[in-house]
């Protein structure tokens, strides 16, 4: 479960961003939409532990992340956090099989191959395995990004536009693929988008003004 | 899997990576030669004059004597007259005084006249065979041994002095009568037989008839009248060793005055000069040491260079791996890590660079030994490892890895996650 309460960051010589109260349970999912610079990616930086917020508090699996230090917090984010970003990064030395893995191994010191071999085979990956990331499509690496975001079981599954470089039909699949994998694995999923295109599929929503 | 993915990372460009190892493989190969020469130059040469406290010989350049009559490296200087030198050879300050005579070679390995005692000085003990008695044997040195594949028994012709295609002795063949055990010494590398094998064949230089070994030896040994086939000397009752040369004589005193007064009186009242090797010795090694000084500055210079490379490589890589490190970070790895992951690629190309680097030295010195085999009749260990020199060499190359590792490290260490995705 994650929630959040009393939510402010101020970016400097910028007004302060406020952000709502809410919750989202394991197996539930949210979309957060709202025009640019309204604060959406930095509502998901906070909510991932890469940036602090001025005040409020941030729970997590009943932890407060906003009281971690900073290797604390890189040590929660590996375990119980997983995050996709619009642009689909990868780790270009490593093929498709070990990109996953080596998140396994950030986030539980273990290299967890086979749960990521059945991970990318259930993403419908099972014949990439051994490829180099640029040789996937941008929907193929999308997919991959998802395995490597729930390689370590996380509480909660942060989405940063997952779709808005895809093509329609890539967005269903992948849009779909993500709330399959969470109602699968109990993760509360958040998806911050301005993709029109998700809203009909998220019954809770929030919209950043 | 930090250390798989710096692995990787080193090969993603590999030109990059290829040019930085290619210097740092060149300088640690370069320092590793010398490392290797330096260390067995003094070996070889301080371990030979080990003993040796003065070297008689002719008038001339003092290190050609030495190098001539120790090493076996050059020409000797002349001939010194066997009866002064023996006169000397019988002081009382002397402990220890063994004549050498040269004459001829075998393939461009000379053949020393000497007594056994040189062998036992220089640790020569027999693989096969016995000592040489008479003139006209020989005991061959295992290198001699091995390269012409002869045994005790074999009989060789010598050719006159140093040069290998010299006039031949063909009346005058060798027989081997022993062969020594290696030594890795100037031993394994020598013909030696006595003394009277060398005044034997220039006696007989223009004689046509073949010698009979052993008819000929007898007298010789122990200057009876002797009256067989020699041309100049028939019925003639003398000191066979009267009018004898010899080339040089190694002496070790019990007095150790004679090292500080012997060189002036022997310059002074004879036509010889009195050698100290030690002297010598020290000479030469400081000149080889400039050259070599010099050659291993610019081995820094080549490694200094390569640091700055790797430098230059990791720095700009920083720039295009930004997303890599966000991703690290984003999926547990810590700022540690970034830190590690930079340093150890940096190391690991150290790492290969020093381990190539010195087998590739060793490759080179193995050509050198066999260039200074077939020249001077030295060779080199490759196999050989100096692990004072070479742990700081290894050591030094890390230290290059970790200095040109720094900056990248540390930005890396310091990089600003939400930064660097909010600008993804």
């Amino acid at each position: 479960m994650v929630s959040i309460q009393n939510i402010q960051f101020t970016y400097p010589n910028s007004k302060t961003l406020v952000f709502p109260n809410f919750i989202c349970k394991a197996g539930e999912t949210l979309l957060i939409s709202g025009n640019s610079g309204t604060g959406k990616t930095t509502l998901l930086h906070i909510l991932a532990g890469i940036q602090k917020a001025d005040s409020g508090a941030v729970v997590i699996d009943k932890h407060n992340i906003q009281a971690l230090s900073g290797d604390q917090m890189d040590a929660f984010r590996g375990k119980h956090i997983g995050l996709i970003l619009q642009n689909s990064h990868f780790i270009e030395a490593f093929n498709v099989l070990e990109n996953v893995v080596f998140a396994s191994w950030l986030g539980q010191g273990k290299e967890l191959r086979e749960k990521a071999q059945h991970l990318l085979e259930t993403l419908g990956l099972g014949d990439q395995l051994y490829k180099k990331m640029t040789a996937l499509s941008i929907g193929q690496q999308q997919r991959v990004s998802i395995a490597r975001a729930l390689i370590n079981d996380p509480a909660i599954l942060l989405a940063d536009e997952p779709t808005s470089s895809l093509d329609d039909e890539n967005t269903q699949i992948v849009s779909d693929l993500l709330i399959e994998m969470a109602t699968k694995f109990q993760t509360a999923l958040i998806i911050v988008t301005h993709d029109s295109r998700l809203k009909e599929k998220f019954p809770n929503q929030i919209v950043l003004k | 899997m930090i250390i798989k993915l710096a692995w990787k990372n080193l090969w993603l460009k590999p030109l990059n990576t290829i040019l930085s190892f290619i210097l740092l493989a060149s300088s640690v190969a370069i320092i590793t030669v010398l490392i290797l020469l330096q260390n067995q130059f003094d070996k070889k040469f301080y371990d030979s004059i080990e003993n040796i406290d003065l070297v008689l010989g002719a008038q001339g350049s003092p290190l050609q004597v030495l190098l001539s009559s120790v090493y076996q490296m050059d020409a000797p200087t002349g001939n010194i007259d066997y009866e002064e030198a023996k006169k000397w050879m019988a002081n009382p300050f002397v402990k220890e005084a063994i004549p050498l005579a040269f004459g001829d070679n075998f393939h461009g390995y000379k053949i020393l006249g000497t007594t056994p005692q040189y062998i036992e000085k220089y640790g020569g003990t027999l693989l096969e065979g016995t000592m040489f008695k008479n003139p006209l044997e020989v005991v061959i040195g295992s290198t001699i041994a091995s390269n012409f594949k002869l045994a005790v028994g074999d009989t060789f012709l010598g050719s006159h002095g140093a040069v290998e295609h010299g006039e031949v002795h063909e009346n005058h063949p060798y027989r081997i009568v022993g062969i020594l055990k290696p030594t890795d010494r100037i031993l394994d590398n020598l013909v030696v037989s006595n003394i009277e094998s060398v005044w034997a064949v220039h006696d007989h230089a223009s004689d046509d008839a073949p010698v009979d070994h052993a008819t000929e030896v007898h007298d010789h040994q122990d200057g009876e009248h002797h009256n067989h086939d020699h041309k100049d000397e028939v019925a003639e009752v003398h000191n066979p060793e009267d009018g004898k040369e010899i080339t040089a004589v190694l002496i070790s005193f019990r007095n150790k005055m004679g090292l500080i007064t012997w060189p002036r009186i022997i310059a002074q009242n004879t036509k010889m000069q009195a050698v100290l090797p030690a002297v010598e010795i020290n000479r030469l090694i400081s000149m080889f040491g400039v050259g070599i000084e010099s050659l291993k500055y610019l081995a820094y210079g080549i490694m200094l260079l390569s640091g700055i490379s790797i430098f230059v490589i990791l720095y700009n890589r920083l720039k295009e791996r930004k997303y890599e490190f966000a991703l690290i970070r984003i999926h547990g790895g810590t700022s540690r890590q970034l830190l590690q992951l930079v340093v150890i690629e940096s190391l690991l190309l150290c790492l290969i660079g020093f381990i190539f680097g010195t087998i590739i030295g060793r490759f080179c010195l193995g050509f050198i030994s066999l260039a200074a085999q077939e020249e001077y009749k030295m060779s080199f260990n490759p196999l050989e490892v100096v692990w004072k020199n070479e742990t700081t060499l290894f050591i030094l190359t890390l230290c290059i890895g970790l200095l040109s590792a720094v900056i990248p490290a540390l930005k890396a260490y310091s990089m600003n996650i939400s930064k660097t995705l909010a600008n993804a």
